[in-house]
């Protein structure tokens, strides 16, 4: 093959630095060097790391063999034990005998009892389901509540629900592992004198707080409740009219750590409008993303997934939409951008002043050409030397300028929410300039029921602390002591303040700085009502009773604005909603009786539409405002320094979840790194520094600084360096204390750009290390003969959507990797005869066009399948136990690299390698075409794993549960969050993907039932169930009428080294880049 | 007479003696007094108390579906 000739020689040309700047050989290249030669010929094939890229001898030698390096060294002889045989038996006879007469209560797992107590609706081994609202986030999602025998076991999407449509993310997924956490607070407790908490009774709780609130209230003493955004009603009527009704001085401070605020806030000044409104991202022919990660960590992302992945369907009959993302870091919506640019995010601005120069005053597109004003402060941009100075491609920019001309009113601008005010004016003046403005939604908009507290009112807040005029604070489930900026100074203000109460789930910093902590119910347990949009309510319902000693926190409240410990009953709450829903929006049933028929319509259904939409008010958008862009707003302009920009965690959020392990051992979608956060930076940064990977740095701001490892991301712009929040929390359970680096403390109430993003930072190289651990190289394998395997074997298969237009068979005509030679052999047949399925025989497809690369599957697998949290020890020695993972490839360059994502799991090959290889049959094939696992004949030998050409076999090394911090996995709460279809494995045991057979049973069951033959499209794997976009379909292979049937013989069709004639069952849906060349065939594979 | 004297025999070859009587007793309280006391918590390992067991009840107001699919209601 000429292009491999070339590669390997463009390889061997070569020359490195490491870090004291010394010219080392090829060979030796790792992620700890990068390359001088800058101008290096763009490799296409693809690679997972630095070390694959540059050939690492360690990585080869490790990838020929499975196994990490020393598993199978021969033990030192002089380490062992120096006891003779004969006293070691005696020993173990004797031990054994002590063991056996001792343990006759050993692990006692309690007593099989009848269950003569059954509710009537419920049947032993029938789930039932339960509408409810996720309150992990800000975003309110719908969910439906799965529970067996009375356990929520798992969580899903709310299909009725209209925003999330029954998907939701990894937090909601993971949530139930917060139900059963068994470091969860069990009783109220108060704090005396700094000691720590003693139990008391919530009799007693109440009391002492209900006097102390009095007497604060009575002598003018504010009392500050202090909560994350408010999205009920009956929540903020409770806090803002009830609660002040009985204590007149309390006032209600809400935050986030995340918002839409300088989004919003820019969006008021050129609008009049409050808030931003909903955009029709599934009518946008042409997105341009600016910094703004849309589809990973900001926003909704589960229905900003949803809306672009309709535009990503190649049999739905709708023209692909075109992503452009220009940005500094590389996000997940970048690095599936059609076109990606990479730009300092502080030049950012200047880009869009430059484009809306070059629309309104050269292609006069807009009637603002003619607004003096306008052009006057655009004249001093020049699109061409900004793509000049900032070394862009002038082919894309032209693409792009073309395009959105093209697509006015049916194209979209959107910009990061850590990007500053002045560029969202930009921003929104080049989508008016574009008339992307139709594209608001008018009719709908997003309830704000209680607006974000302001900075300024966070500073009188912290300002009256100090003075001694507030005299109770209470935190209402939030943590600001961890989520506000430090400069508020909010910690040494609380110690200030007389009274201090922390409602929480779980411990936290300002639980840890509390007088009182008084633990409350978690979602599962919890009444509720959320409004987030106008044109519909949900409702939250607990599906059991509280697990422990704990009470619902807006319970708590009305209790004490009842004035009373004895105001307390269990459905206090239930009823306020109840209450407010007669007088608001179930006002029109009328009488009680109908009332109550319309109440447990919506708890079934947990949405409830609004009729006639509330009108908007003063939340209706006004014609654009030109003085917002004239007006005397700072713009960001580039800097010198480096870029700091604070992103959300993928899968912690805000860091309130740090406790749940599942969501600690989710690789990020790009490094796939587990259980830390690091700074991304650009491997010119990394080249500039003299700094490799886990390398730790310190980044000083205006804001402070803190020391955090480095990881080298390809993809990013140099001079930017990126940090997830969430980590580094000081007061947390087990699992999460003390896991990556707090970058809170980075953010800054007086940043001159944004709370989210500086400008100004300066990095220093400390010269300590610490070892991050990614799953990426994990799994890679193979030998001499198949090397370059991932280039040669065609893993990954693309092409662009116009050769897709122009040619369907593009995909099957094109296939030129082998040659004539090697085509001959490949046309052996198979030594095993094919068996013949003539009933149902289960297959999956993946679209890669729809897959994102967010993990929102592995999240759902773990749950549904009871998979163990390892730890970062055991990841590192490649025994995570994920049964679907995510393969990340690059392709190009590592500082413009194009990525592929690929979902892989269990194939389950007709011919399956692993089967023929188990010495006692634990592995074997059903007739529906199911490769299954028995572990109670499995004895460990791995021949199966050693074997399976696509590494998707996991081994228990340990019984992960007990080894896994202090066998916290072992407790009692714990035991009954697993899934009771699916076996639990221990250790010495081999388990795979399953298809989610627990699914394709409950079916079987059905169509016995009900006298009919199983249907494909009635199972639904629980991967499925959670793909945002849609990308995985489930179904029977040799049902013809079925969905399923067309999209698992599609022209984009392919399976995953099918030469090797294993005949895998699941089939991956090549991707289309929807780019405005038809590339070589070469590029594509 | 000889099948008096053979009854005799039989009588006092089952009885057990006083002593091993005591013995065997004694040996079996003892025993019976140490499988009800020691706590059977001293062998368990890594495994957390069962002191406070979980109950698991239904929220009997919430109401419940059969059926993940779209509701429509």
């Amino acid at each position: 093959m000429p292009l491999r000739e070339n590669q390997d020689k463009s390889i061997m040309d070569k020359k490195v630095i490491d870090i004291s700047g010394k010219i080392i050989e090829t060979a030796a290249v790792t992620e700890t060097t990068v390359p001088v030669n800058e101008n290096q010929e763009k490799d296409s094939n693809y690679w997972r790391s630095f070390r694959e890229l540059y050939n690492d001898p360690d990585f080869i030698r490790e990838k020929k063999n499975e196994f990490m390096p020393g598993a199978l060294d021969r033990p030192d002889e002089n380490s062992f034990s120096k006891v003779s045989r004969r006293k070691f038996l005696a020993l173990l006879s004797a031990s054994a005998a002590v063991a056996a007469s001792g343990c006759s209560n050993f692990r006692d797992k309690g007593e099989i009892v009848p269950y003569n107590k059954k509710p009537e609706s419920v049947t032993i081994g029938n789930p039932t389901y339960y509408a409810s609202t996720c309150t992990g986030c800000q975003y309110a999602c719908g969910i439906l509540i799965k529970t067996l025998e009375g356990r929520p076991i798992k969580v899903d999407g709310n299909p009725d629900h209209p925003v999330s449509k029954g998907k939701i993310c990894a937090i909601g997924q993971a949530s139930v592992m917060n139900l059963y956490d068994p470091e969860r607070l069990k009783n109220p407790s108060e704090r005396i004198n700094n000691t720590g908490g003693n139990d008391i009774t919530w009799a007693a709780a109440d009391d002492k707080i209900i006097t102390q609130l009095k007497s604060a209230a009575s002598s003018g003493k504010e009392i500050v409740i202090v909560t994350n955004k408010i999205n009920s009603p009956s929540q903020k009527k409770l806090l803002t009219e009830d609660f002040k009704t009985a204590y007149p001085t309390a006032k209600v401070y809400s935050f986030e750590l995340f918002s839409d605020a300088n989004k919003n806030s820019a969006f008021e000044k050129c609008y009049g409008a409050k808030t931003f409104p909903l955009v029709q991202l599934d009518k946008a022919n042409v997105i341009l993303a600016l910094e703004s990660d849309f589809l990973g960590n900001e926003g909704n992302k589960v229905e900003n997934s949803r809306l672009y992945s309709q535009r990503r369907d190649a049999f739905n009959g709708e023209e692909f939409n075109r992503l452009y993302s220009v940005e500094g870091n590389a996000s997940v919506t970048g690095m599936n951008a059609d076109y990606r640019m990479i730009l300092r995010t502080d030049a950012i601005e200047e880009f869009v002043y430059c484009l809306l120069n070059e629309f309104v005053s050269k292609q006069k597109v807009s009637a603002l050409s003619a607004d003096g004003g306008v052009t006057g402060k655009l004249q001093s941009y020049n699109l061409n030397s900004f793509v000049e100075k900032n070394n862009l491609s002038k082919e894309t920019v032209a693409h792009l300028i073309e395009d959105l001309k093209k697509n006015q009113g049916s194209s979209f601008v959107t910009a990061g929410s850590m990007l500053p005010e002045s560029t969202h004016i930009a921003v929104n003046l080049l989508n008016e300039v574009l008339g992307n403005n139709k594209l608001y939604i008018k009719d709908v908009s997003i309830v704000e029921q209680v607006p974000l507290s302001s900075k300024s009112e966070l500073e009188n807040l912290i300002s009256d602390m100090k003075s001694g005029k507030v005299g109770a604070v209470i935190h209402f489930d939030s943590n600001p002591v961890y989520n506000l900026p430090g400069d508020y100074g909010y910690a040494d203000a609380l110690s200030k303040v007389p009274l201090v109460i922390s409602l929480t789930e779980t411990i936290n910093e300002s639980s840890d700085k509390s007088n009182f902590v008084l633990p409350v119910n978690t979602m599962f347990e919890s009444w509720g009502d959320f409004q987030t949009r106008n044109n519909f309510y949900s409702l939250q319902q607990p599906v059991i009773a509280p697990l422990y000693n704990t009470r619902q926190k807006e319970e708590i409240l009305l209790t004490w604005s009842k004035g009373t410990k004895d105001a307390f009953n269990n459905e206090i709450y239930q009823k306020y909603v109840m209450d407010n829903w007669k007088a608001g929006a179930l006002q029109s049933a009328g009488s009680d009786a109908n009332f109550m028929k319309q109440w447990y319509a919506a708890l079934n259904d947990g949405v409830v539409s609004t009729k006639t939409v509330s009108a908007a008010g003063e939340n209706s958008p006004t014609a654009f405002k030109s003085e917002a862009l004239t007006s005397g707003n700072s713009k960001l302009t580039q800097s010198n320094e480096t870029v700091l920009i604070l992103l959300k965690s993928s899968s912690l959020g805000d860091g309130r979840f740090a406790n749940n392990g599942w969501l600690q051992e989710l690789p990020k979608p790009l490094s796939r790194i587990v259980w830390d956060n690091y700074a991304a930076i650009s491997v010119q940064t990394a080249k500039a520094l003299s700094l490799k990977s886990n390398d730790i740095i310190k980044v000083t701001t205006s804001a402070g600084s803190i020391e955090v490892p480095v990881f080298i991301q390809p993809g990013t712009a140099e001079g930017v360096i990126a940090v997830e929040l969430g980590y580094g929390r000081s007061v947390c359970g087990t699992v999460g204390k003390d896991v990556g680096v707090n970058a809170n403390k980075m953010m800054s109430k007086n940043s001159k750009v944004s709370q989210w993003m500086f400008n100004d930072a300066k990095i220093e190289k400390t010269g300590s290390v610490y070892e991050l651990v990614s799953t990426q190289e994990h799994f890679a394998f193979d030998e001499p003969l198949l090397k370059d395997i991932q280039y040669r074997r065609e893993i990954i298969q693309e092409g662009t959507y116009l050769q897709y237009k122009e040619d369907p068979d593009f995909l099957t005509a094109h296939k030129t990797k082998y040659s004539e030679e090697e085509t001959e052999k490949l046309k052996v047949g198979s030594i095993n005869e094919q068996y013949v399925h003539t009933g149902t025989k289960w297959g999956m497809v993946i679209d890669l066009n729809k897959c994102t690369g967010c993990n929102e599957c592995a999240a759902a697998c773990n749950v549904e399948n009871n998979i163990p949290v390892v730890g970062k020890d055991q990841v590192k020695a490649n025994r995570e136990m994920h049964w679907i993972r995510i393969d990340r490839y690059y392709s190009g360059t590592p500082e413009v690299p194009k990525t592929s994502f690929q979902p892989m799991l269990c194939q389950h090959c007709d011919f399956a390698p692993c089967e023929n290889v188990c010495p006692v049959a634990a592995t074997s094939h059903s007739a529906d075409g199911l490769n299954g696992m028995a572990y109670n004949r499995c004895v460990g030998t791995r021949y199966c794993s050693n074997n399976c050409p696509y590494k998707v076999r996991r081994f228990n090394y340990f019984n992960f549960r007990d080894r896994f911090r202090d066998s916290v996995q072992l407790e009692e709460s714990y035991s009954l969050m697993a899934n009771p279809e699916v076996t639990v494995r221990s250790r010495g045991v081999m388990e795979k993907c399953t298809f989610c057979i627990q699914r394709i049973m409950e079916e079987r069951q059905m169509a016995i039932q009900e006298n009919r033959y199983v249907i494909g499209s009635n199972v639904k794997t629980a991967c499925q169930e959670a793909c945002n976009t849609s990308a995985i379909h489930f179904g029977d292979q040799n049902d013809k009428e079925a969905e399923f049937y067309k999209l698992n013989n599609s022209k984009l069709g392919y399976t995953v080294l099918e030469e090797i004639k294993v005949k895998p069952n699941v089939t991956y849906l090549a991707k289309l880049r929807n780019v405005l060349e038809i590339e070589k065939t070469e590029e594509h594979h | 007479m000889p099948e008096k004297n053979n009854l005799i025999k039989n009588t006092e070859s089952v009885t057990i003696k006083r002593k091993k009587f005591f013995i065997y007793s004694g040996s079996a309280l003892l025993g019976l007094f140490a499988f009800l006391n020691i706590p059977s918590s001293l062998f368990r390992s890594g495994i957390a108390s069962k002191d406070s067991t979980i109950k698991i009840t239904e929220n009997p107001n919430a109401v419940k579906r059969k059926s993940r699919q779209v509701n429509n209601g």
